[in-house]
Order: structure tokens, then sequence, then C-alpha cells
């Protein structure tokens, strides 16, 4: 099977418009959540990482959903040096909502029915750039990012294609953050992932860009290792009681990736700071003999980005294997799971060759990916 | 990369209406979308607390797994983890996004937040039946069956997954479809390959049935009969309008000069001869072995041994011209014969005797079933073709003349004592025939291998029964409509698709007024040429299929349409009229060929230009 290559990528969040920028300020502990009061969205002040209100323009064709999208794509394929409107090329879309805004703001009608449907978004982003393939879109709850990642893996695996652009991006909401709120699942202080006083999320938006390729292009060009996708078949909204599912995914990906759990530097979690999930994912890492491992979750920087956590996650674990660098747990100070975990507290520096990014979202669904640097 | 997977089961719910496997199991017509997806859930007696708790699109999803499930789905098989679910749809969870959103003015609703988002119908899926393998959700603005062919055979392929369902679900307010796969990594009874085609095909509601499998195709054909002793002669015949029809010049019976038959030129020495078999065998095997070696000749399948080759032989008294032989002296004296000369006589032993001429070994079969018999052989040989269990059938059947068939059709009342006059208001009744059609059937791999284009290719058959008399047809023509019928469907054709029929027409008042029932039912007022080749060859009862498949393929490849001789008089039951030209050169793209037998055996057959 072909070997798939990261060459390149971008996160556009609140935190900064570029990786480089990101990961600056994610060494310096600066956090994206913010205290927010903002009727448009909430009657009550809420915790979030969101954008500055008149960072998008209004007056064009694009939403800011889409403008999330074009700015993050701009950015990341600005040196990848590879051709777009190659036949060989396809562009990944994964978002939970995309432009269910418009919902809130527009009188429906068919019209304004086909401008929130993904595929939309997905032919007017393709169009922009000059894709020449009907891009492929996600919509897999809170694994779409990471969905992105392995389908776009196979379908270079697999000969389909060379370069597989996976972007993916959501907006807060009304809809989005009044869903949370009515689920009890927004957290009344900045999120805490595995904290012992954690008590739910901070959502947050942005956008983020990976390019892979069947070929590398730098010296360091981090691989896609495997993949794998799972489900609780146990409800709809609430993880797994037991995390085997997780595991399962976890273990599946290992495989794949000719990896044991001994070989895994440190783990990005999905770490959402809701007692259930990050009770379950605990139980997953320690079913699959990973408890010792170095485990961090980023939701304390971005909070939790829905359709982009997944890659903005994975781009930062990334280039900690890169730098050999581990961001610690924004927000985590005493463990709070029953089966204890290695939480990453602080900025740690060692030897990293392999890591492992999960994720798990409503529907039931649970997804791991492994990436490892392996010189070229 | 290479494709795995069969299409087990399926299920598409749209237009009010409920299709499984491409057959409709369920209508209810004026009922809004609630109220028809909760008769949906009654009508099929499910019982599922969590039904009533979900939103449309997971109902409409869960509603269409269970339906595809149900009496198919072999749960035991897979582990939990080998089960997987891949959908897709266009507008997402839009139809409750709406309604989620109408709530947040009052209260925002967390029961109907957690289904804003599409793959919460996969959930509901999973949940369910335990599945816990890799589940997706994809948005494309229509259908993507190319997609889901190359994803979830990827899936197969890599062991991902072992089991995967498939498909689109998708309701917006009024519209909503679901279109549910059910792929497998092995085939069963009534699976079909998973193409995108075959997605598409069910998809838009065309009959699942008629995407059946690969097609067949006919890449030889041989045949003897009264009008000659190979194809070029029978078509030679054709064009001179002149029928094979006369005195009895072979049999030693007490009917000749009293009844016309329709009999093959040679004599038995002269075939024996012919074919290098000795002389004592039945005349029906040589004939067989003239026409069956023909049909290989002309298809001739580069590396044919290399091939899984078997042959499909239909007939409807084996040797009984011995039998006949055999039994005059032995009842004068039953010390002058021995039983020995006679136990080979049933029907299976001429099959085997042909097989061996041909040299075929992998398969062989007899089929027996009056006069439809070699319709049915080749209608069997088809599907062996096409379950992927043969490369190459040789089908069809072959009927010598005896004083047992002709004494029997006698004391039935049946036989004109002048030439048969098929589709005539004043026809008499029929007369027998003798020879042997086969067809070689191929399938796709083997048909892109052959020198030559292929004749045509067999698109559609049915077997239906009349259900209503041992020997007569039944006044409405009921089994042969729904023979008729069944093969249109099974080809995806609509009745004015076809161009000719090549009736059964055996021209007994009762065949040819029951059958012609059939056609007016079923073709109403756009009515194809059609004759009864009958009026040349005779009625050669368990050849005659065969042999009509023959004139039927030549008629697609050529453009041929015969002449139905001696038609004179407008049947009054009846607006048609047979043709009475012969006619080449004409553009023809379907032929339905029908044979209907007694037992009230109905089967049609229809030819398709490739």
């Amino acid at each position: 099977m072909a070997a798939v290559y990261i060459i390149a990528d971008n996160v556009f969040s609140p935190i900064g418009k570029t990786t480089a920028q990101n990961l600056e300020l994610l060494k310096a502990g600066v956090s994206g959540i913010k205290k927010h009061h903002n009727a448009k969205l909430s009657d009550d002040s809420f915790y979030a990482s969101l954008f500055v209100a008149d960072a998008f323009e209004v007056n064009t064709e694009y939403t800011k959903f889409e403008q999330l999208l074009i700015a993050s794509i701009s950015n990341a394929i600005l040196d990848s040096e590879i051709d777009i409107s190659d036949k060989n090329t396809i562009l990944i879309i994964s978002s939970t909502k995309g432009n269910i805004g418009l919902l809130e703001t527009e009188a429906y009608s068919s019209d304004l029915q086909k401008r929130i449907a993904l595929n939309t978004s997905s032919k007017l982003i393709a169009e922009y750039f000059g894709f020449v393939n009907e891009p492929i879109v996600i919509s897999n709850a809170c694994i779409s990012g990471i969905m992105g990642i392995i389908t776009g893996m196979r379908l270079i695996q697999s000969g389909q294609f060379e370069n597989v652009i996976v972007a993916g991006a959501d907006v807060v909401t009304k809809f989005i953050l009044s869903g949370f709120q009515s689920f009890q699942a927004i957290g009344t202080t900045p999120c805490k992932p595995f904290d012992i006083n954690r008590n739910g999320i901070s959502l947050g938006e942005g956008a983020a860009t990976v390019v892979l390729s069947s070929k590398s292009k730098n010296k360091i060009d981090i691989q896609v290792l495997g993949g794998a996708v799972s489900n609780d078949a146990n409800h709809i909204s609430a993880p797994s009681r037991t995390g085997a599912e997780l595991s399962w995914a976890i273990e599946c990906t290992l495989k794949q990736a000719n990896l044991l759990s001994g070989d895994i530097d440190f783990i990005s979690a999905h770490g959402t700071a809701t007692i259930y999930n990050d009770e379950m994912e605990a139980k997953a890492i320690n079913l699959s003999n990973l408890q010792h491992t170095p485990v961090n979750s980023l939701k304390g920087y971005y909070g939790h980005t829905l359709g982009a956590a997944g890659l903005i996650e994975s781009i930062i674990s990334i280039h900690s294997l890169k730098e050999n660098r581990i961001i610690p747990t924004l927000g985590f100070e005493e463990i709070g799971v029953s089966t204890p975990v290695n939480v990453c507290m602080e900025l740690v520096h060692g030897n990293y060759n392999n890591c492992l990014k999960t994720a798990s979202g409503f529907g039931g669904c649970n997804a791991a990916v492994a990436f490892g640097k392996r010189k070229v | 990369m290479t494709k795995e997977g069969h299409i087990t089961s399926s299920c598409v719910i749209s237009s009010n209406t409920v299709y499984k496997n491409g057959k409709h199991l369920f209508i209810n017509t004026g009922a809004d979308v609630p109220d028809f997806l909760n008769s949906i859930y009654k009508y099929f007696d499910l019982s599922y607390s969590r039904f009533y708790k979900m939103d449309s699109l997971s109902k409409l999803g869960w509603l269409a797994s269970e339906i595809l499930l149900k009496d198919t789905f072999e749960k035991d098989k897979y582990k939990p983890e080998d089960v997987g679910l891949i959908l897709s749809n266009a507008n997402a969870s839009l139809d409750t996004d709406m309604k989620y959103l109408n709530s947040v003015s009052e209260i925002p609703s967390p029961s109907l937040f957690v289904y804003t988002l599409p793959n919460i119908v996969t959930g509901e899926i999973c949940i369910r039946n335990n599945f816990k393998g890799e589940d997706a959700f994809f948005i494309f603005e229509n259908f993507n069956a190319r997609f889901l062919e190359n994803y979830v055979s990827n899936l197969l392929t890599s062991d991902i997954l072992q089991a995967c369902i498939c498909g689109w679900v998708e309701l917006v307010d009024e519209d909503y479809k679901a279109a549910l796969f059910l792929i497998e990594k092995d085939k069963s009874d009534e699976s079909i390959s998973f193409t995108k085609e075959h997605l598409n095909m069910i998809f838009d509601n065309k009959k699942a049935a008629s995407a059946n499998l690969p097609e067949v195709y006919i890449a030889g054909v041989g045949v003897i009969s009264a009008i000659g002793n190979n194809v070029a002669e029978c078509i030679t015949a054709f064009e001179h309008e002149k029928a094979g029809i006369g005195d009895i010049t072979h049999m030693q019976t007490i009917h000749r000069n009293k009844l016309p038959v329709a009999e093959v030129g040679f004599t038995n020495e002269e075939l024996a001869q012919i074919t290098g078999l000795p002389v004592d065998i039945s005349r029906t095997t040589m004939l067989g072995v003239i026409a069956a070696k023909e049909a290989l000749q002309d298809a001739a399948i580069p590396d044919l041994s290399s091939l899984r080759t078997g042959f499909v032989s239909a007939n409807t008294v084996g040797g009984m011209d011995k039998s006949e032989a055999f039994f005059i002296p032995f009842l004068a004296d039953n010390k002058r014969g021995k039983l020995r000369n006679v136990f080979d006589h049933e029907c299976g032993s001429v099959t085997e005797a042909i097989a061996d001429e041909l040299k075929i070994k992998d398969y062989m079969t007899t089929i027996s079933t009056a006069c439809s018999s070699s319709a049915n052989s080749i209608f069997y040989g088809a599907r062996l073709i096409k379950n992927g269990l043969l490369d190459v059938v040789v089908a069809g059947g072959a009927d010598a003349l005896t004083k047992f068939t002709l004494n029997g059709f006698n004391t039935l009342m049946i036989l004109d004592k002048g030439f048969c006059k098929p589709f005539d208001e004043n026809r008499q009744g029929l007369n027998l025939g003798e020879g042997a059609g086969y067809v070689v059937l191929v399938s796709e791999k083997v048909a892109k291998n052959l020198n030559k284009q292929p004749y045509c290719k067999l698109s559609g058959y049915n077997n239906s029964n009349d259900a209503y008399h041992q020997t007569a047809s039944s006044p409405d023509g009921t089994g042969s409509y729904l023979a008729m019928k069944g093969a249109l469907e099974k080809a995806n054709l609509q009745p004015s698709d076809i161009d000719y029929i090549n009736l059964h027409g055996t021209g007994t008042p009762n065949n040819d007024s029951a059958e012609g029932t059939a056609v007016k039912r079923l073709f109403d007022s756009v009515y194809p040429a059609m004759s009864s080749t009958k009026s040349f060859t005779g009625h050669t009862l368990g050849a005659s299929g065969g042999i009509e498949a023959v004139f039927s393929a030549l008629a697609v490849k050529y453009g041929l349409i015969y002449p139905n001789l001696r038609f004179e008089t407008q049947m009054k039951e009846v607006s048609f009229s047979p043709e009475t030209k012969f006619q080449k050169g004409k553009q023809i793209n379907h032929v339905m060929s029908n044979s209907f037998g007694f037992g009230g055996n109905c089967s049609s057959l229809i030819f398709s230009k490739i």
C-alpha cells in the first residue's frame, strides 16, 4: 500500500491564522477561550473560543463557514506545490453543521435549503480553488475531522488519488450553543479535560486543513500510518459505558500502523471535559494498555471545534512529533477519571516518533488515527 | 483495486411504497410522511420502543434497515465489529434542524437537538442490531453509487468490514427517500453483484430483479429440423417460404398418408453415418448431436477446455423410438428381447450420450417439462452462468418423431389432418415435427474473448404455471400472460420494446386462442410483429423451444421476421394478425419466444441486441 504523507497543513483559529502562530501561542499557554456576553448567541454569558466579530466579510457570496475553509485551505496549499486542478487531486470537507446559522437569520425557502446543504459549500469551495473532482463531504458528528483524514488516507492507499486535501470547519451559532446548553453539557468555566472538577465543554470555532500526498515533500514529513472507526451501539448521545469500542478502534489503528501500544509516544485525546466522555476515554486508554502513555486534550485552548476538532488537534500533534514536544492539557489540575491516565500537565520534550489521535461523537461513533515520523 | 461484495438485499422506501429486492411489499398512498412511517412500522409488525422517540430521518432509515435485514441477514455469521454502515444524503439533518430551531425560541429541546446530526440514524441502526464496525455519513448532492461502490468494496477488501449496510436516507418535509443495500462478501441465492450500475438501478426503482447478475450471451447456434439440416439451410427455407411438412416416410405407422408430419430428411442410417454413432442409438440422440455440435463449432470459443462447460438438454420421450422397435417383437415373444436393451431409453441417457460426443464433462442435466422443455433448459443454463457456476452452457433440446407421441396427440384430437394454420380463424390443430436446436450460452467474460460478436444476449426469461388443466390452456391464457410479463420485467423492458414474437402458435384452437388472449392483454394495441415458425417445422415438442431460440437469435442478429405460412382468415377473438412474408434487414432489438407445455408449464425467453 502507498505511504501517505502530510506535506502541508494549516490551523485557522481564534488563536492564530497559521499553524506556526498557533504553535507559538500554545507553547506560551495562550487559550482562545474567553467569557462572552453575546445576546445573539445566548441570553446567559458563556465560555467559548470565538473569532472577533469583524473577522469576516459580510457582503460576499461566501458565508463565514466558507470563508474559514477558504482561508485555511489557501494557507495550507500555499507551499505544498501540488496541482489543485489535477485529476488526481481531490478535496474532502468535514463539518457537523456548516451553514446551519443561515436558518437563524434567513426566511426558509427551497433556495435557502440548497444554500445550507453542505454540498453547496463544498462545490463553491471546489470552484474557488479549481478542483476538478466532486468533493467528498463528511458529516459524522465530532469524529468528522479524523474521518476525513482516514478517508483521505484510504483514497491514496488504494491508488484512487495522489493528493487529498482534507479541510474541516465549524462555526459557533445560537443553534449549536443552545443545543449543548439544553443538554447541560456546557461548562461553567473554561473546560477542564480529565480534571476532577470538570463540568462540561467549551465550544470553539475554527478551521484546519491537511494536505495528504502519496509523495513526501519535506525532509521530515509525518505519515498517516493507519486509522479506524467504530460504533458503541449503545446510546445516541451518551458514550459507551466500557470504552471497549473506542479501544477496539485504537487497536485496529495500531494493527494497521504495525505498531504496539508501547510504540505510541503520546495520545491526543478527544477530552471534551464532559463527565462521561473523559471517563469513557480513560477506560478505553486503559483497555488498550496505554494508561502510562502521555495524553493531552487541546480543548482547553480551542474549545470543542466539532467538525474541525479532529483536524486541528491532529495538526498540533504532528507538529509535536516534528518538534519533539508535547503540548500540556490546559485546564487540567487533578485527575478526575476512575481509571487513571497519564495526563500531560506541562510542556515536555523528548524523542517522539508515533502518536495517536482519538475522537468520539454523538451517534456512538469513535475514531482513531496514528501518525508517525519517518525519515524519508 | 479489486472489487468485492454482493448486494444480498435491498430496501427502497419512496413515493409511499416499500420495496424489498425490487418487489413492492407495502403501499399507503395519501398518508403524510409521519403517518406513512408509522404505518410501515405497524404493517411489518415491528416492535421497538425507541422507534417513537426517533426523528423522522432516523425512523425512515431505521425502518428501511429493518426491512432490509428481515429474513435475509444471518446476524450470527458476524461479530459486532464485522458489520458497519456507510450512509449518505444531500440535506443532512435539515428536517430536524428546523424543528429544533423552532423549539429554541421557547425551550430548546435536547431530545430534538440530539437528532440534528445526520449520523444519528446510523447510531440508531447500530444500537438496534449491535453493529459496532465502521460507520460514516457522507453528504452528496445526489445518490453517488460510484463513491459507495469504491468506498464499501475497499472496506470489505481490506477486511475492515465483513458486511456493510450502505445507501441513501433523505428526508426534508414531505420529500423523502431511503435506499439501503446490504453488501456481503458471500453471494446468496438472490444476490446481485455489487456494482454502481446495480446500485443505481435499484435506487431508481427499476426492478432489482432485472439488475440480476451479469449478462449471458449467445455465442453459437445449431439446428436440425424438417426445413434444414443446419442453420443456413433453415434460413434458406424461410427465405423461400418452404415448409417441411409432408407425408410420413421414416416411421412405420398406420397413420402414413393420413397425418402429415415434419420429418428431418435423413434416415436413421444416414444420421448414423454423419454422426459416427451406431444405428441402434435413438434418433433423438443423433439429431441432438448434429445440432449441438453445430452450435459449439459456430461459437468457436477459444480455449474451451479451460472453461467450466455444461450441457443442459431437453427431450420429452427419450429413446422411445428404440423402445417401440424393441417392443413389437418382445410382445410377440418375450424370449426374443433383453430388458437391458431398453434400460437406457430414459430421457437422461439421451443427454449423456450427446454430452459424450461434445466431450462436456463438467456439468450436465436433463429437463423434461413437455413442450416448454428446451426453453426451460436455456433458462436454467443462463442461471448457471449468472450465478457463476459455469462459464459456458450448451442448452436446448431434441426430440425425434415416435409412434408414441403421434398416437398420443391423435387421441387428444389436436392433430390437423392437413397442414397446420397457426393463428388462423379456421385452424384445426398441430402437425408434429422432429429436430433439435441448441444455443451456446456464455458469460460476459467468455463473450469478451470471442473472436466474433455474439448473436445477442438472453435478457429475460420467466416460467409460470397456468394452473388450469393438464393438457388445455386456460381461456385467459393466464400462464402465458404471466410468463411473457415476467420475462419483460426480468429484462427491464416494456411491451412496446419487443419487435418480434416467435409465438408458441401450435395451430390448435385452444393454444392459439389462449396465447392470443394473453398477447392481447399484455401488448394491448401496440402489437409487435408475430409469427409461428411451427408452420414450417411442425411442433417439435421437447426440441421446439431450442429450435425457436435459434431462430430468435438469428432474428436479432440479422433483422429477420419469419412468415406464418397458410394464414388466411383473421381470428375473431383478437385484432392482430401474424406476419405472412419473410423479411430481413429489419431493425430488431428484442425478440420474445414463447413455449407453452402440457401441465400448464409456460415459458417466455427474450433475446436482445448487444
